[in-house]
């Protein structure tokens, strides 16, 4: 027996049947690198195989970087061509392949393929931002506090670290700028195309009105790793970065910024909720920015699925996390140091755990 | 603490991917395994493939309840195909073998700079004797003349301890292929130590005694020796105890006059090769022979063999071989003083 071994296997069962809706026959590739943990690729090969589809386990030795910048140290054509005729992908590499070369061109030429991403997944994690969440009822809340969220007009957050900043957002005759897309992750990945964990809904405000503090407390990466050690403090003014304060760390990520030479470096990029039940602050960023009740904000590039139809292009990005964040929408607070306070949010909530 | 054979694992895979494959930095070194295979033996060969610059992507895979076309449907047949006509090397691992699989034969055909090597089934205690120990420069050169010195005989004859006693002749027309295991050109390479081809197949006739292993139908090495009357390259009678009755039925029960016809012949010689039950090392134990029967390959008869329901292979251990009436092994031992020293060298005086 190893750690968690029951609860891994009931984990992915919950992945292949209820997230990726695997059905009998379909190949299921699966892609590690030797980062990766063996456990929880062996076991959702296991779950896989249960559910009659084909498990095809990859493993790769772990690039030295992530995305296009693992393409020289992977076999593009091998996995690429394997990718474009996978029916589902779950990614397991902790040296990610999302937005790599073989990603891209699968993404785009595999119109079947359904992918999620879960780089870097370990047992602790996977039983409990996978295997324990209640999926319709988070589902529900989710698509609930985005429709509230999008509706409105002026956005104010504010964290028990000092954070308080405010902004508006996007909009076109009267309405919600259709181009500025609010997009909730809710786990399931049974439509193609690239899915990522539950409990995360991000958005990209008006950018140049955003106006405060932003106080990081939670990780900040890149460039640091793990989680922080003292805050890293933002002044903004007009969606830009106009001061960094705090110790070492704030040192390190404004000489990291300053390093691109790059206006759109400075500048803010999107918000995000996170609200998965089972997350913790961790260390591994796939999981702290689905920590209940935080908010993350990214700096530098903008994806095009926040702004269609393009994005807004930079050499990088970061993301850090806000701990238990307060929010008011149009002045209605929704949110109290992380927990929710209206409608009948608080049901849902309770229903997932996080009264 | 190491795992079993774990320092000269690391041995036996840096032989395979350096000396045998000869990779190169950046090329992509497919590894496939199924859920029944060695996954020691995989990770050491994946480590040793990574430490000369080349990239390895292990491929694991539910094992198929068959081997070969049998275990196409259980197979995810376009995205392993797929993979294999990028790779540019591929060590095959599998228990339940993909050789002669649809996605092998499509790679095999379409992939024109694909170098193969079967290793189905392999574990630690076998890569390590058969691969990591073996000295190849001198065991290629042993391989050659034996190859050769068979190659120019018209008549042969073989008999075993066991109570074989079997002659033939050669057919000119039927290549002879030796095993080296070598695997630095394109296409499909076996592990080192088998010298198989066709005889001219009306020509055998005699007693064919298998006391190694019999596969199919039977896993594992033979409790009691199954024993074939064979006239005209045909077996006419089976002899023996239960596992004669069930191989008797075995054949019969494709109704395929092929199933009861001899295919061809393999000499063994593998210098760490031992009786196990494993027929990929079985069938190179050192101065064994192997019968197969039933289908013929394209490499024996080319160019595109003989069809049949099936085949089977058995296993004749320690056996003497006479070339035009000059005896070259006796009971498995070498005997042609040309060829005592590189014996010597290989451990088998």
């Amino acid at each position: 027996m190893f750690y968690y071994d029951y609860e891994l296997g009931k984990a992915t069962d919950v992945l292949v049947n209820e997230l990726l809706k695997l059905k009998e026959g379909e190949t299921f590739v699966i892609t590690a690198d030797t980062e990766s943990s063996p456990t929880v690729v062996d076991a959702s090969a296991r779950a896989a195989f249960a559910a009659g589809a084909k498990p095809m386990v990859i493993w790769l030795a772990s690039p030295l970087g992530v995305g296009k910048a693992a393409d020289p140290m992977l076999p593009v054509e091998a996995l690429t061509a394997v990718l474009k005729e996978a029916d589902a992908w779950v990614e397991y590499n902790n040296q990610w392949l999302l937005y790599s070369t073989p990603y891209d061109i699968a993404m785009k030429e595999n119109k079947k393929l359904r992918h999620l991403c879960l780089v870097g997944m370990s047992a602790d994690m996977m039983v409990r931002c996978i295997g324990r969440v209640n999926y319709p009822v988070l589902k529900e809340f989710e698509e609930k506090i985005t429709e509230m969220t999008k509706a409105a007009k002026h956005v104010r957050m504010t964290t028990p670290a000092g954070g308080d900043v405010e902004f508006e957002h996007a909009r076109k005759n009267g309405q919600p700028d259709p181009n500025y897309v609010f997009s909730a992750s809710l786990g399931y990945a049974n439509v193609p195309g690239s899915h990522m964990m539950a409990g995360q809904i991000g958005w990209s405000p008006k950018l140049d009105t955003i106006n405060g503090t932003i106080v990081f407390d939670g990780s900040l990466v890149p460039p640091c790793t793990g989680k922080l050690e003292e805050p890293v403090r933002l002044s903004v003014k007009g969606g830009e970065v106009v001061k960094i304060e705090g110790g070492a760390q704030a040192a390190e990520f404004e000489a990291w910024m300053g390093s691109f030479d790059h206006p759109q470096m400075r500048r803010l990029a999107h918000v995000c909720y996170g609200f998965n039940p089972g997350a913790r602050l961790s260390g591994d960023i796939l999981e702290d920015e689905r920590v209940w009740g935080c908010t993350e904000w990214g700096i530098g590039n903008v994806g095009a699925i926040l702004i269609q139809p393009d994005g807004i292009p930079a050499p990088s990005h970061s993301d850090g996390i806000c701990l238990n964040t307060s929010v008011w929408l149009d002045g209605e607070q929704i949110m109290d140091k992380g927990k929710v306070l209206v409608k009948d949010l608080p049901r849902l909530a309770k229903e997932l755990g996080k009264e | 603490m190491p795992t079993y054979y774990d320092y000269e694992l690391g041995k036996a895979a840096a032989t395979l991917t350096k000396e045998l494959f000869k990779l190169k930095p950046g090329e992509t070194f497919v590894i496939t395994a199924d859920t029944e295979s060695d996954s020691q033996v995989v990770d050491a060969t994946a480590r040793a493939a990574f430490a000369i610059g080349a990239k390895p992507m292990v491929i694991w895979v539910a094992s198929p309840l068959g081997v070969g076309k049998d275990a196409d449907p259980m197979l995810p047949l376009e995205a392993l195909t797929a993979a294999l006509k990028e790779a540019d090397a591929w060590v095959e691992f599998n228990n339940k073998w993909l050789l002669y699989s649809t996605p092998f034969d499509i790679a095999m055909k379409e992939n024109k700079r694909l170098r193969y090597l079967c290793l189905v089934g392999m574990d630690a205690d076998m890569m390590v004797r058969c691969i990591g120990r073996v000295d190849y420069p001198i065991l290629k050169e042993f391989e050659e003349k034996i190859t050769e010195m068979t190659e120019a005989a018209k008549h042969v004859r073989m008999t075993t301890p066991a109570g074989g006693d079997v002659e033939f002749d050669n057919d000119p027309n039927h290549p002879i292929s030796c095993e080296t295991g070598y695997v630095d050109t394109p296409g499909p390479h076996m592990m080192a130590g088998q010298i198989g081809w066709s005889p001219a197949f009306e020509s055998i006739n005699g007693v064919i005694v298998f006391d190694g292993s019999l596969v199919p139908p039977f896993l594992g090495v033979l409790e009691q020796p199954v024993k074939l009357h064979v006239e005209k390259g045909k077996v006419v009678k089976i002899e023996g105890g239960k596992e004669a009755v069930e191989y008797e039925a075995w054949l019969n029960s494709f109704d395929d006059p092929m199933m009861l016809r001899l295919a061809h012949l393999a000499y063994g010689f593998n210098p760490g090769a031992r009786l196990t039950g494993n027929i990929l090392e079985d069938e190179r134990v050192w101065g064994g022979t192997e019968w197969g029967l039933g289908q013929v390959g394209l490499m024996y008869v080319p160019p595109e063999g003989i069809k049949g329901a099936s085949h089977t292979d058995g296993i004749c251990l320690n056996t003497s071989v006479w070339l035009d009436g000059k005896q070259i092994t006796d009971k498995g031992k070498v005997l042609d003083p040309t060829l005592a020293s590189l014996v010597k060298q290989l451990g088998k005086a």
